[in-house]
Order: C-alpha cells, then sequence, then structure tokens
C-alpha cells in the first residue's frame, strides 16, 4: 500500500487543501497505520508547542561583538579568539577568584551597598553573614590576567565560587549601575556587554587583560527566574576607548 | 543609533561597510531564536552556548558572501543549524540535560510551584526524547513545530524539497511521540491524551 507520507504533516496541521485532504481521508478507513501515526503525531505537536523560549544567557555573543567591532575598527595589537565555553577563558578563572575573595568580607544589603560604592578597596562588614552579594566598589589591582596566572587559582577557588553562588541574589545590578556612575561601569555599558535584570555586578576591576589596561566587569547571574545564580560572567573592555576586549562564562 | 525597523539585509550593507554597530544590532535581533534553536537542537546548554557563538562568528566570518538570496534569518538559522550538526559530529556523545549532572551536583532543588513543575518537567521530557530522534527529523520539527517556521522556510533553511520537510516532520513526530512512550492504543484508551500534560516519559 502507498501511504500518503508527504501530506500527514498537514493533515495534522490543518494546512491541506481540500483536494489533498480528500485524498487522505480516503486512504484512512482502510490503513491502521497511518491512523496510528496521525494519533500520535497529533498528541506531539502540543508539547513540541509549548517547549518555553528560554534567555540567551550573558556572555554568548560577547565574543562576536568584540570581533565585529575589532574588525569594523582594527586595533593594533589586538587579537581575539572564539572563547571554549566548557574551558573557560582567562577571566572566566579570574571571575571564580575575584568572588571567593571578596564573598567573605560581604554583609548586609547589596542595595546599601550599591548606593554607596567605595572607591580603591573591597569594603568589609564587621557582622559578616552569607548575605546576597553586590557591587562593591571600583579596585585596582596590579596585575595583567592571562590564561596562566589564572588557571592555577581556578582550581583552588572553585569551592568557594559555589558557596557564593548560593548566596547570589538578583536584581540589584540595574540599581548599582545607576548609582555607580563610575566610568569603569560606564565603558561597560558602553562596550555592548549585555545585562539583565536577573544579573548582579559583584565586583569591578581596574587591571590589565593580556597587556591592555581593562576594566574587568564581574556579574552572577541565574538562568532563569526564580533559579539560584549558576552562571558567573565576566566582561573586560579597553580602559582607553571602552571597547570590548573579551567576554567569558563559567559555571559555579 | 540604528533604526529598528531597517530590514536585515541593509544591517549587513551597514556592517560590511565599517559600521560595527549593525552586526551588534543582528545580533541582538536573532540570538535568542539561534540560542533556542541550538538547546533544542543538543539538549545541552554548555553546547549551545559553544553553537551559538560558533555561529555568529561563522556568519561574521562569512557575512561578505551573504548576497541577499535568502532572507538573513533563512541564512542565519542555516548557518546555526549548520553549526550544530558540526558540533554534535564532533562530540559524538549522548547529549543530556544539563538538569540530571546540576542535580547530582546540588542535590534536591526546593520544590517549585505545581503548575511550574508540570510544565517544567513536561520540556525536560520532551527535550530529552528530541535527542532520540534521528538529526534531520529533528531539525524540522525545531524548525516548524517549536519555532514555528513555514514549511517553505524550513525547506530553505535545511535545503531540501518543501515535500522532504513534510515528509521528515511526520516522521519526526511520530518518532518523539514513541520515544515519549505514547502508543495508539493508549491514547484512544486516554481521549485527553492530545494534550501537553500527556505523555511523560517513564523515569
Amino acid at each position: 500500500m502507498t501511504h500518503p507520507e508527504e501530506l500527514l504533516a498537514g493533515y495534522v496541521d490543518g494546512t491541506l487543501s481540500r483536494s489533498e485532504r480528500a485524498v487522505v481521508d480516503a486512504h484512512l478507513p482502510g490503513c491502521a497505520r497511518c491512523r496510528e501515526e496521525i494519533s500520535l503525531a497529533g498528541a506531539i505537536v502540543p508539547s513540541l508547542a509549548s517547549l518555553p523560549e528560554v534567555p540567551v544567557p550573558l556572555g554568548v555573543t560577547g565574543t562576536v561583538l568584540a570581533r565585529a567591532r575589532a574588525q569594523a575598527t582594527p586595533r593594533a595589537g589586538s587579537r581575539l579568539v572564539r572563547v571554549p565555553w566548557a574551558i573557560g577563558v582567562a577571566a572566566a578563572a579570574a571571575l571564580v577568584l575575584l568572588i571567593a575573595v571578596n564573598l567573605p568580607d560581604l554583609g548586609g544589603g547589596d542595595q546599601q551597598r550599591a548606593s554607596s560604592p567605595v572607591e580603591g578597596g573591597a569594603a568589609t562588614a564587621p557582622n559578616a553573614s552569607p548575605a546576597p552579594q553586590g557591587f562593591v566598589g571600583l579596585e585596582r589591582r596590579n596585575q595583567d590576567y592571562n590564561a596562566d596566572s589564572v588557571q592555577a587559582l581556578a582550581k583552588s577557588a572553585a569551592s568557594a565560587a559555589k558557596v557564593s553562588a548560593s548566596a547570589a541574589d538578583s536584581g540589584s545590578t540595574e540599581t548599582a549601575l545607576a548609582a555607580a556612575g563610575d566610568r569603569a561601569l560606564d565603558c561597560l555599558k558602553q562596550s555592548g556587554a549585555e545585562f539583565s535584570a536577573s544579573s548582579t555586578l559583584v565586583e569591578l576591576i581596574e587591571a590589565r587583560f593580556q597587556g591592555t589596561p581593562a576594566y574587568l566587569g564581574v556579574f552572577i547571574q541565574s538562568t532563569g527566574a526564580d533559579q539560584p545564580a549558576d552562571h558567573a560572567v565576566v566582561w573586560i573592555v579597553a580602559k582607553q576607548d571602552c571597547s570590548l576586549l573579551t567576554a567569558a562564562s563559567q559555571r559555579i | 543609533m540604528p533604526d529598528r525597523d531597517e530590514p536585515d539585509e541593509d544591517l549587513v550593507r551597514r556592517y560590511l561597510s565599517g559600521d560595527a554597530g549593525a552586526f551588534g544590532t543582528l545580533v541582538e535581533r536573532h540570538e535568542r531564536r539561534m540560542y533556542n534553536l541550538a538547546l533544542r537542537m543538543t539538549g545541552r546548554e554548555e553546547d549551545a552556548r559553544d553553537a551559538t557563538q560558533d555561529a555568529f562568528l561563522t556568519a561574521l566570518r562569512k557575512l561578505s558572501s551573504f548576497r541577499g538570496e535568502a532572507a538573513f534569518t533563512t541564512w542565519m538559522h542555516r548557518v546555526t543549524v549548520n553549526a550544530c550538526y558540526d558540533l554534535l559530529r564532533k562530540r559524538q556523545r549522548a547529549p543530556l540535560l544539563d538538569r540530571g549532572s546540576d542535580e547530582r551536583e546540588r542535590g534536591p532543588e526546593p520544590p517549585p510551584a505545581r503548575d511550574h513543575a508540570e510544565s517544567s518537567d513536561l520540556s525536560i521530557d520532551v527535550q530529552r526524547a528530541l535527542l532520540q530522534v534521528p538529526e534531520d527529523f529533528r531539525t524540522v520539527m525545531i524548525l516548524h513545530d517549536v519555532q514555528d517556521l513555514p514549511y517553505e522556510q524550513v525547506a530553505a533553511i535545511v535545503g531540501v524539497p518543501v515535500g522532504t520537510v513534510k515528509s521528515r516532520l511526520h516522521r519526526g513526530r511520530v518518532a518523539l511521540a514513541r520515544a515519549m512512550g505514547l502508543t495508539a492504543p493508549e491514547l484512544r484508551e486516554r481521549p485527553d491524551a492530545a494534550g501537553p500534560s500527556q505523555g511523560t516519559m517513564p523515569r
């Protein structure tokens, strides 16, 4: 028996012409196989249609945007490569360290902290507790970040990063960004870096990246609403012209 | 400042003329669809990130060869599908949802609201079953049934005749239903089984 296979999807979808539908209707009474298949296909389509569209995690296209910018306006000495997500890059490892370093010093509400950024060093909280993290101000570090220097540090900081992620809160980024008014934050915002309402700025560093003076913005975020923070994302922008140098994400 | 209504093809031309921001607008417009396509194709968030990044890097590299015969969105879908195929071939392993490994690492999540839980469980079951369906069938199902693209555009993306798309779509749906554990006798006994709350895979 010849089955009208090319018509069965349209039969389920209701997109057949009258003549096409007549062909299928004439075929079905004598074909148990096609009746069964139509029943199965009709049952599964609503499940496919109901698959939710999920938001894009931060940092996925950061490298692409950086390369697009570099190609459109070539920068001397800047060579951008694809960031392997599974491995992370120097910056991703760096942020694990940064979160781990700063968590013990944080306490109190992040909103309050966000409204009074501290310039020049990490804030301290006398009654430190595993409270939500927040932006604490620009920290200057005489360090040139690269893959080799942070690889060893990432290993020792991994467990602490998990603790920091479980304590993370969301929703303070906009407040922090709005309150800070810092050139480093302006730079990050101008660079094309992507911020979302579910991301939290936890660290802002002035340092170097592969020799280039840079700002590093470190964020934590959750994959979806009401989910615990599970990713850390770092954006690195050139201090000189705020161009995006690279971005990286690391599962916590 | 880019015009929000500016056609993709104009943005391509502007980027090729040296306007880096034009490509950023293209990425902003399409990244969500491409990421979700990759997520459904690969079943892993990590792979979806890689495939999406690869797709846009490829698009950037080949943008000068984009002649506008197809709409940019069709071309971008094609690039993303190919990035997914490349990634799946390269990794040659059974993809699993991140949820499995996360649960092992973190322990059980707190129970979410009932409706949310049912919706999430079904989505995860469908996603897992999708990965058991041959890639060519999976691709057309995702493009048509998940992303709601018409047969003709799916055919243009995949590069096969429309009739082939329709056949693959039907074969894929049947394969997916069977991978979900649905059977026709069960459907007949449970006339409400066509709804999205049915058909979860046995755990």
